[in-house]
């Protein structure tokens, strides 16, 4: 069977892979999108406490993957909640860390001339700082999601969804005709869902950041 | 993976260069021993639960002396000839693709790291299985493959983000081009290609983990029986081994960094 | 590499161009130039005119497409680049300290390249130091950063000093500093270039700047094409051009000419001077017109008659009193 041919007869199957990859990584975001840019908000004022976050968060990045999904299971047990763990904790640093550069890199004579104007401190945080700082959060945001997307594909060995599956069933059917095909859809699987992913952020930075930010 | 996830931002802390205070020499030693101190103390505690377990047969297959010395040597084995071999193909290929007459080069490697940071480790280290057999050789190339470009990357950057002025300036005094390149370009780009390097080489721990699933050994291995036996010790034991290398190895990054990087650099 | 015994040497410039692919004028367009050894030749121009890239040529970083370049009688297209840039002092506008390497090391990197002998780089160093006015004990082993941007150029300077080049290019190295401290490492450096007598070419877009410095100073236009090359005081007095002219105008200096009275002028000394032949010209006259008398008498100094004083006022002494005086314009107005 050629690759095409393959793709074609099993892209059903592909096709769910694809889609619980994609929302295995997007429920992760989502968490991590909410956390990181809070734990920013809260912390970026404060050297010391965003420190410690980056720091910890850095701390995460540093444990294998395999084995952090190694030492969730004792815990969490197998399945969609490790992964999302995982996951989550895996997009927290660039994510905080980019959200305390952006608030931090508004200039100081932008924020108080918001202040002179009479803005109350959580406005000028609102209407100024954050759109400032926003496609830097952003840029945090699209990091993290390129790197997990190749994590996920390794928590389908403890039983995550996506992807991953193909591949290792894969490497599990060494020999067999299909093997390699097997491995060949997972594999491309994940580097599409990346570029595609690319592609949504272009989009969405487009859409969501000041025109004014983007002129030169 | 874990690569270099600080693309596109700005560094923290450009704290000016303000003389080495004995107060913060004090703070960088402190914080060089806290990694080390806490891994001991993971690993003192790690090695009493185990001991105090009741172990059945099979745990007592692998949670012995021997078992867990030979996984240890093949992972840090994998991992140190790996980022040998990423240190000799990498830098003096992107001192290569920094020269001026090759910087039409330069987005082509940037793409290239980018599209490679989508590949899946674990896909590219199947397909390898797959397409060449199981073994070390094999986990090796994929490992290589993998590390390669963030230090590639690193390297070019590192060197084109040095101020082209400095660069006039050695010119304008007569030095030579090699001159230039090994005293001025090469000494600034220290710390951004040893970051690369740091980056990398935690990658590679995490990666090598991934090595058990094509017949290549390390910890991943433990791992792997764990989670097929479900015996939690094992899984548990692996794991914690797995994380206390990449800590550990991150922690000689660390270090590294912090001796070669030139003083006089904020 | 260049002798220089005779107390300097002097730069040839014949015919030089330099044509870029693709670009339909030249940069810099045959432009040919002689500089007096031991003198100090600003090039001065808007930007782009092709000034930096003449300069560049002649320590060659930027090769020549024709023509050729002579300092002290030896053909520098013939030497090695590396070797050349050795014995030719050169200051940019960004400095170019090398921010890994202390003070000292930054200063020794020519003489150790050279080959210079340890204590031999130590002690040039200290006295280089001293000569910019900088402490050696505290700033030998210190770091680029940890200096002012006005340190730095000393530095700057200094390490185009280490190996006694007799020849010196500077592109504006005083340009990227806050005025008062220009105008301190502008005072600084004409003290040290009277003493030391370098050959320099001095790349500027600041006509107050020219007038300072220069003992000539050349005006270039697009290409790098040369609208007037003569003394300073030829120069303002009788632009050749309204090219020139216009360059001057927007220089507050012979505004400020005008509004001085000679009587206020700093002389250097006030002896009497009889009658010699020299242009004469009233105390009650503005410096303006006295510079104007010097430019029709071919000199540089002429005789101020107050009452019965008579004092010699040179073009030093206008200057100066153009310089130093900011303030007192005002008053002498009123």
């Amino acid at each position: 069977m050629t690759f095409t041919e393959y793709v074609q007869s099993r892209s059903d199957e592909l096709t769910q892979a694809f889609g619980q990859h994609a929302l295995v990584v997007a429920a992760s975001m989502a968490i991590a999108t909410v956390l990181g840019v809070g734990i920013g908000l809260i912390t970026w004022r404060r050297p010391r406490l965003s420190g410690l976050a980056i720091g910890m968060s850095s701390g995460f990045l540093t444990i294998p993957s395999f084995a952090l999904l190694g030492l969730l299971i004792p815990v969490l047990g197998l399945g969609w909640t490790p992964t999302v763990f995982a996951l989550t904790l895996y997009s927290l640093l660039p994510i905080i860390r980019n959200t305390v550069v952006g608030l931090r890199g508004v200039d100081a004579a932008i924020v108080e001339a918001g202040r002179g104007m009479g803005m109350s401190s959580f406005r000028v945080l609102w209407r100024v700082q954050l759109p400032l700082a926003w496609p830097l959060i952003l840029t945090g945001i699209r990091v993290s999601t390129q790197m997990i997307i190749g994590i996920a594909a390794i928590a389908s060995y403890v039983a995550g969804p996506g992807l991953g599956n193909q591949i290792l069933d894969g490497l599990s059917r060494l020999g067999s005709a299909n093997s390699l095909n097997e491995a060949l859809a997972g594999t491309l699987g994940v580097v599409i869902l990346a570029l595609l992913c690319d592609l949504f952020f272009l989009i969405v930075r487009r859409l969501t950041s000041s025109r004014g930010l983007r002129v030169r | 993976m874990s690569a270099d996830v600080l693309t596109g931002t700005a560094a923290i802390g450009g704290e000016v260069y303000g003389g080495p205070s004995l107060r913060g020499r004090t703070r960088a030693l402190l914080r060089h021993l806290g990694t080390p101190v806490a891994i001991a103390v993971v690993l003192g505690a790690l090695y009493l639960w185990v001991h105090g377990l009741k172990l059945d047969s099979i745990e007592q297959r692998t949670l012995n002396y021997t078992y867990i010395h030979d996984r240890v040597i093949e992972h840090v084995k994998l991992t140190v000839v790996a980022t040998l071999l990423v240190i000799v193909i990498a830098i003096p290929l992107g001192v290569l693709v920094s020269r001026p007459k090759a910087r039409w080069v330069s987005p082509i490697v940037l793409g290239l790291s980018n599209l490679g940071q989508a590949i899946p480790s674990i896909g590219l280290l199947v397909l390898l299985t797959i397409k060449f057999g199981v073994g070390f050789k094999i986990a090796m190339f994929g490992l290589v493959a993998y590390a390669v470009l963030p230090v590639l990357r690193n390297t070019m950057v590192g060197i084109q983000q040095v101020d082209p002025f400095l660069v006039e300036a050695a010119r304008g005094m007569g030095m030579t081009r090699r001159q230039v390149l090994v005293s001025v370009e090469l000494r600034l780009a220290v710390p951004v290609i040893l970051a690369g390097l740091r980056t990398a080489l935690v990658l590679t721990v995490g990666v090598a983990t991934l090595a058990a699933f094509v017949n290549a050994g390390g910890l991943g291995e433990m791992i792997v029986n764990g989670i097929k036996l479900s015996r939690h010790p094992v899984l548990i034991t692996g794991s914690v081994l797995t994380c206390c290398i990449a800590f550990l190895v991150d922690w000689l990054g660390n270090l590294v960094e912090d001796l070669l990087r030139p003083r006089g650099l904020s | 590499m260049f002798d220089n015994s005779d107390g300097g040497v002097g730069i040839e410039l014949r015919e030089l161009t330099k044509r870029y692919p693709g670009q339909s004028a030249p940069a810099v367009d045959n432009i040919s130039l002689d500089v007096p050894a031991g003198e100090l030749v600003v090039f001065v121009g808007p930007s782009g005119c092709g000034k930096t890239t003449t300069m560049k040529m002649i320590n060659r970083l930027i090769e020549p497409t024709s023509g050729s370049i002579h300092i002290g009688g030896e053909d520098v297209l013939k030497m090695r680049p590396d070797e050349l840039r050795r014995h030719v002092g050169y200051v940019i506008q960004q400095i170019g300290l090398f921010p890994h390497l202390t003070i000292a090391q930054n200063i020794g990197v020519v003489p150790k390249l050279l080959g210079w002998s340890k204590t031999k780089i130590t002690d040039r160093v200290d006295e280089l130091l001293g000569l910019v006015g900088l402490d050696a004990a505290q700033f030998r082993s210190r770091y680029p950063r940890q200096l002012s941007g006005g340190q730095q150029q000393r530095v700057g300077v200094a390490r185009a000093l280490a190996a006694d080049p007799p020849v010196m290019l500077m592109d504006e190295p005083f340009g990227a500093t806050d005025p008062i401290t220009r105008e301190h490492l502008q005072n600084e450096f004409l003290r040290l270039q009277r003493e030391l007598r370098k050959t320099i070419i001095f790349v500027t877009h600041d006509f107050e700047e020219a007038i300072k410095l220069g003992d000539w100073i050349a005006v270039l236009r697009d290409g790098s094409h040369i609208a007037q090359y003569d003394r300073p005081a030829r120069i303002l007095g009788a632009p050749a051009d309204d090219y020139v002219a216009g360059f001057i105008g927007a220089a507050a200096t012979l505004k400020r000419l005008a509004l001085i009275a000679v009587d206020d002028a700093r002389f250097a000394g006030d002896a009497p001077v009889p009658a010699n032949g020299l242009p004469e010209i009233d105390g009650a006259a503005t410096l303006r017109e006295a510079l104007d008398a010097m430019v029709a008498g071919g000199t540089e100094e002429v005789v101020a008659v107050s009452g019965d004083m008579r004092r010699l006022l040179t073009y030093h002494d206008v200057c100066r009193t153009v310089q130093s005086e900011g303030q007192e314009v005002e008053h002498s107005v009123r």
